[in-house]
């Protein structure tokens, strides 16, 4: 029993890959953020393969391909955000691209980057500098500091409290269920490592992590769709 | 006392099961009175299922800190 | 697993660079192209437009030419129509007056036939008369005998006449 609870907080950890020495200071790597580089190459090998030679007819099924995918994620993120915040459909569209590829990446047996607190800590710390940033654009400074007051002014602490609350809610439900479901595969590897865990992963990996995204990309864009309302 | 501390954090699944079953229950009723509506009703309840279950998540974080950070 | 470091800022970076890596590798040239295939459509739209509005330019000088035709054609034909009646009328009127000419001819001959055959008749007449005079005033006899006379006469008279 203590073999398998080692294991596991052994599999938990997230490990510094290296250290960068510079002077006198140490910066430490972690496995996260390599593996957020590997996603980054990924993606960026995926554009440049997918929209090089590009052609206006007689399209090759490639950039067919391309073209679906591109406007369908548009469409459904556009869908959620309306046509306000249309400026903000490319982020999101990179964000929810993040979170499915760095869940997903738990399939080749990498720990997803996810699961590290940095990542999802930046990930809401990003929303919620978007979502503030988007009050203020669209309201000015002084209509964005008035909407603090709404719907009465007695409400204020608490509308401060949301600004902190929102994004550690959006950071905790991520890393929760990344986290949740990498424990509960891992347990199930440990017990049973052959067969058993696919259809797990089926549903862990591939699904839970997708419906994460989607939940993430779906809360920010409430949160910018919220702070632009006048 | 760590550990049982662990397991009360841990009940937050409870509250997530019962809300993700009203949920469901609510979507098949939905689903019986406008089968035209099924792929919205669905998306819906996806989402609202992956809200719900943010509770119990929390709860597991909850139960996680305390051992990590107590233990 | 819990950790808040400095791979927080490393994060937050990538972060961004994959934003722009989306926005700038996946979004824009797709966006490019469907840019470009719009704006290709709306010209062919607008090539399909004018070269209609030619097509129903031509149709419409086609039209006002076909219809000159069928005027000249008419004005044509009335023409045409006029001066037949007007030969018609003519021949017509011609062939009226020589009918006439004939007639009249006709008339004037059978006037004289008539004419010559009466004074014939006359002259046989008066020489009859003349010659049953003579006859009556020759035998002198009595009245039977006029009346066989008389008789005569009108016997030759009647093989005569």
């Amino acid at each position: 029993m203590e073999g398998l609870a080692e294991e596991l907080l052994a599999e938990l950890n997230c490990e510094t890959v290296f250290t960068i020495h510079l002077g006198s200071m140490d910066i430490p790597i972690a496995e996260s953020t390599v593996i957020t580089w590997v996603v980054m190459a990924v993606i960026l090998l995926l554009s440049i393969f997918l929209t090089s030679n590009l052609k206006v007819h007689d399209i090759s099924k490639k950039q067919l391909f391309a073209e679906t995918v591109v406007i369908k994620l548009e469409n459904f993120v556009a869908d959620m955000i309306g046509e306000e915040g249309r400026a903000y459909v490319p982020y999101l569209c990179a964000v929810i691209l993040y979170i499915g590829f760095a869940n997903l990446i738990g399939l080749f047996g990498v720990k997803p980057p996810t699961k590290d607190l940095n990542v999802t800590a930046a990930l809401a710390l990003m929303s919620i500098i978007l979502v503030q940033y988007a009050g203020i654009h669209r309201k000015g400074v002084k209509g964005w500091l008035k909407s603090f007051k709404e719907p009465m002014a007695i409400v204020t602490p608490i509308n401060i409290l949301e600004v902190f609350i929102k994004p550690l809610s959006l950071c905790m439900r991520l890393f929760g269920n990344v986290l949740g479901a990498f424990v509960i595969m891992e347990l199930i590897k440990i017990l049973v490592p052959v067969a058993i865990p696919v259809p797990f992963s089926f549903y862990f990996d591939i699904f839970d992590g997708l419906i994460q995204a989607y939940v993430f990309v779906f809360l920010t864009s409430l949160y910018i769709k919220e702070s632009m309302e006048e | 006392m760590i550990a049982i501390g662990a397991g009360i954090a841990a009940l937050a699944c409870i509250g997530a099961g019962v809300g993700i079953g009203i949920a469901a229950g609510k979507a098949t009723e939905a689903v019986a009175r406008q089968p035209e509506a099924e792929s919205k009703i669905t998306k819906l309840l996806l989402l609202g299922g992956a809200l719900a279950e943010a509770t119990a998540i929390y709860g597991f974080v909850v139960a996680i800190l305390i051992i990590v950070l107590l233990g | 697993m819990l950790r808040l470091d400095i791979n927080l800022v490393f994060t937050i970076i990538n972060l961004l660079i994959i934003y722009f890596i989306v926005a700038k590798f996946l979004i824009k040239p797709i966006k490019n192209i469907l840019a470009k295939r719009q704006e290709e459509i709306d010209k062919q739209y607008a090539d399909a437009r004018t070269a209609e509005d030619k097509a129903l330019e031509l149709k419409q000088q086609y039209e006002d030419s076909v219809k000159g035709i069928a005027d000249e054609k008419a004005a044509a034909v009335n023409e045409a129509r006029a001066k037949a009646g007007q030969e018609y009328d003519r021949i017509v009127a011609d062939a009226k007056a020589e009918a006439d000419k004939l007639v009249d001819n006709a008339r004037k001959l059978a006037r004289q036939e008539q004419e010559k055959s009466v004074k014939q008749a006359q002259e046989q007449i008066a020489d009859l008369v003349v010659e049953a005079a003579a006859r009556v005033v020759a035998s002198g006899q009595g009245s039977t005998a006029d009346r066989e006379l008389y008789n005569q006469f009108l016997a030759k008279t009647g093989e005569q006449q």
